[in-house]
């Protein structure tokens, strides 16, 4: 049958030429039909009652076209909003997502989701479902960005960014770019959060954006600062049509940002229980080594004046102890600081030599010290372990873990002592030693 | 009867290609067991129970190296005794590699392809494989020479890949509950090692069968690196929790790899290396069940029987289990350690039992000695 020779090439002629009729896959679908999802977020509805889910995505068009918008070229791509953002309701996450089809003209795909952002009210609610949704789904995968939105969820997706011409781009560059270079925000892509949650002995921390009430009517601003791509913007804005009620009209003050990634939402289980602040947050980085880059600014020793010093490296290990029975932990911080400003009247240029740099970084030691502090304060308050104290006591003593605490976690939290000890060299001062004086 | 040779490095590639394919299936070391963060434990308890798996079945191949296993065994335990043991070596060649392309069948059908028939995706695996078989063990063990290079990269790329994502937290603690949970995870893989059945019937064909042993164990102790490695990638970028309760957790690893914003969804590599090592499976399994039926039967050549054994594989590939629950089930601990135990390493025994009191009252040492100098 299968013998090489004759047969199998007429076969294999014949197969070939075949496959000239099934043309694709199974269920080939034309990219015509198709609407890519990139950014999904959930929020939480009621309807007689029962609690429903609502699913909100924000769809690339691929009608529109870039460039090409300023009426000449006529055409019907030019017309069209770069993105639009619809939503649906459903008792579970994937019925919401699937019911997004009932008012969308093609089929939705989620290969390109980039972004996954929860209302504060869902968050407080639970938001296991849907974490669960995007480890079971076969187009959804765990490298998305993710946040708490603290503010009118709807709102922000339709706002425009200025940098930006879709929403799901700003908020994945928004979260990445914040955390990078501010670190007021947890590491917020979603396999870690998985892992947080299935780890015992350690809580959730989501990123938090703000939404920002935008200003409607500013001064008018100079055609030129606007630029070109501006003027296209606004113009496709107006005959985006009352859908985007925040929009700035035509000469108006190009808005603020329409929101920021600062701060935290701290859960406990898989239920929102409040806010941090982007320090709080911070020292919640210092902790965990989550740190990238941040600036701290002390006060000069026996000056009036103010040294901004940017934190360059950071290294941090969690050091559970038992003293006397009682578990007690120990956060070894080493940082690495630079200085980069040095704010004093020329007057009093001041010179910096050994022992300002050894003041100063006795200063940069305290302040990350008490940020670290502040952190595990507002933790305790919420009583969500969210540094994974807990589960570095059951890596390091796991039989003490299962018998003990791991029933107590929460009580025992709040009354555990943590000590952190702090180096932070400041080994570099930017291109200049000292402040050149006039004299 | 056979003048089909196959080099010794190309016996190495194959196994290689057949054990490590388990791995980056369902890694059994993580997902039958209750080990957890332990699981790379479990994997060298699973790599020792290989090897002694394939000093019990090469041991014996390598006393007869010009027989393939269906031939000595009729003539150690006598007729009856022999085709029965034989059924049982068949049964596990047509299981193993149904069960296995099932698997990957289901993989197409939850992650790519959910309307495609399943009938589809497996019998084009397997009359991929039965063209192979067709054309001899020589063509597989070419096809595993030409596709050893690229099935390494796409494995070694995803657990590079990985890297960037590993937290060796996820780890720990190691061995807080003892060593019950870890043993728990190693039945399974151990059983596995049952695929070293195989060696029974290839090692007649191979250039150098007294090297045998070495080879065999040289591709255990290369898949079994592969195992501990992907196995500690696996838990230390998911954590213990998410690896052990998704289905196919290397697939699921290499679909949270984002090495930058622009290079991400490698999971199609290890889709590719998956398929490559279910052909080479597939191919060496049914040829070593065409062999032994065209034995057993004696026929002289095999190749006839390829089409409808092709058949009767999709078929029982596709009515074994009814579901993916069915398939978890069956690789659960208690349910498969017992059932590979009893149809390969029980049959093993008696066939050295009887090949040592056969040997032993008739003066063996002397007919091995023979034997083993024949081949050079």
């Amino acid at each position: 049958m299968l013998r090489p020779g004759g047969h199998f090439l007429k076969l294999t002629a014949v197969f070939c030429l075949l496959s000239l009729f099934t043309t694709g896959c199974w269920d080939n679908r034309e990219p015509e039909w198709l609407a890519s999802s990139l950014l999904l977020a959930f929020d939480l509805d009621e309807e007689k009652g029962e609690k429903m889910y609502k699913a909100l995505v924000v769809l690339a068009n691929p009608l529109f076209q870039s460039g090409g918008e300023s009426g000449s070229t006529g055409g019907g791509g030019g017309e069209k909003m770069p993105f639009w953002v619809h939503s649906a309701r459903g008792r579970t996450p994937f019925e919401a997502i699937l019911n997004l089809s009932q008012g969308t003209t093609r089929q939705i795909r989620f290969f390109h989701t980039q972004a996954l952002l929860f209302s504060e009210k869902l968050a407080r609610e639970g938001i296991w479902p849907v974490l669960e949704l995007f480890q079971r789904h076969r187009e959804l995968r765990p490298t998305v960005q993710t946040a708490v939105v603290d503010g009118d969820l709807e709102e922000l997706l339709r706002t425009e960014f200025p940098l930006e011409f879709l929403p799901s781009t700003a908020v994945d560059r928004l979260l990445r770019i914040t955390g990078i270079e501010r670190s007021i925000i947890p590491d917020s892509q979603l396999l870690k959060k998985l892992i947080e949650f299935t780890r015992p002995g350690e809580e959730m921390i989501l990123a938090r954006i703000k939404a920002l009430p935008q200003k409607v009517g500013g001064e008018p601003q100079g055609e030129d600062q606007q630029g070109q791509q501006g003027k296209g913007q606004q113009g496709k804005e107006q005959r985006g049509g009352n859908q985007q009620v925040r929009r700035n009209q035509q000469g108006q003050t190009p808005p603020g940002p329409p929101a920021e990634a600062i701060g935290a939402a701290v859960f406990r289980g898989d239920k929102m229980v409040g806010w941090m602040d982007g320090h709080e947050t911070r020292g919640q980085n210092w902790v965990r080594n989550t740190l990238q880059r941040g600036v701290i600014v002390i006060e000069l020793p026996g000056k009036n004046g103010l040294a901004a010093i940017e934190i360059i490296k950071i290294w941090s290990k969690i050091k559970p102890r038992i003293n006397g029975g009682e578990v007690t932990i120990t956060v070894d911080i080493t940082a690495e600081g630079r200085l980069q400003d040095l704010v004093v009247s020329p007057a009093e240029a001041l010179r910096l030599d050994k022992s300002l740099d050894q003041d100063l970084e006795k200063r940069f030691a305290e302040a990350i010290r008490r940020e670290c502090e502040r952190s595990l304060t507002r933790a305790k308050e919420l009583k969500a372990d969210i540094f994974g104290f807990g589960n570095a006591i059951y890596c390091k003593y796991p039989r003490l873990w299962e018998e003990n605490l791991a029933g107590r976690w929460e009580e025992a939290f709040s009354r555990l002592s943590v000590e952190f000890l702090v180096e932070a060299p400041i080994k570099r001062s930017g291109l200049i030693h000292t402040s050149p004086s006039k004299r | 009867m056979t003048t089909e040779k196959i080099h010794n490095r190309q016996l190495v590639f194959m196994l290689f290609m057949i054990r490590s394919t388990v791995t980056i299936a369902t890694l059994p070391v993580l997902t039958t067991g209750a080990a957890g963060q332990d699981a790379w434990l479990s994997a060298i308890f699973s790599l020792a129970a290989t090897l002694l798996m394939i000093l019990l079945i090469g041991g014996l191949a390598i006393k007869f190296p010009e027989e393939t296993v269906f031939e000595y065994s009729r003539k150690l335990l006598g007729k009856t005794g022999g085709t029965i043991i034989c059924f049982f070596f068949l049964w596990i060649f047509l299981n193993t590699a149904a069960t296995e392309v099932r698997i990957y069948a289901e993989l197409l059908t939850i992650g790519f392809l959910p309307h495609t028939p399943l009938i589809f995706l497996v019998s084009s695996m397997v009359l991929l494989a039965a063209v192979a078989v067709s054309l001899g063990v020589e063509v597989i063990a070419r096809t595993a020479d030409a596709l050893i290079f690229s099935y390494i990269f796409f494995i070694a790329a995803s657990l590079l890949g990985a890297l960037k994502g590993f937290d060796f937290i996820n780890l720990q603690p190691v061995l807080s509950r003892g060593f019950g949970p870890v043993f728990s995870s190693a039945l399974t893989p151990a059983a596995l090692g049952n695929q070293n059945l195989v060696l029974g019937v290839l090692v007649p064909t191979l250039t150098t069968p007294r090297k045998a042993i070495p080879s065999a164990a040289l591709a255990a102790l290369l898949s079994g690196i592969v195992l501990i490695l992907s196995t500690i990638t696996v838990v230390g970028v998911l954590g213990p929790k998410i690896g052990s309760s998704s289905l196919f957790p290397f697939f699921l690893m290499t679909k949270a790899i984002e090495i930058s914003r622009f290079v991400e969804r490698i999971e199609a590599l290890v889709v590719i290396a998956w398929g490559l090592g279910i052909f080479i499976n597939l191919s060496v399994f049914l040829y070593c069940g065409a062999r032994g039926i065209s034995q057993l039967a004696r026929i002289r050549d095999y190749r006839p029987l390829i089409g409808p054994m092709a058949i009767f594989w999709i078929i029982l590939s596709i009515h074994t289990y009814d579901d993916f629950l069915d398939l978890i089930k069956f690789f659960q601990p208690r349910v498969f350690f017992p059932y590979s135990i009893t149809i390969t390493v029980l049959p093993y025994l008696l066939l050295w039992a009887a090949y040592l009191i056969r040997h032993a009252g008739r003066g063996g040492k002397k007919y091995i000695r023979k034997r083993r100098i024949k081949p050079e």
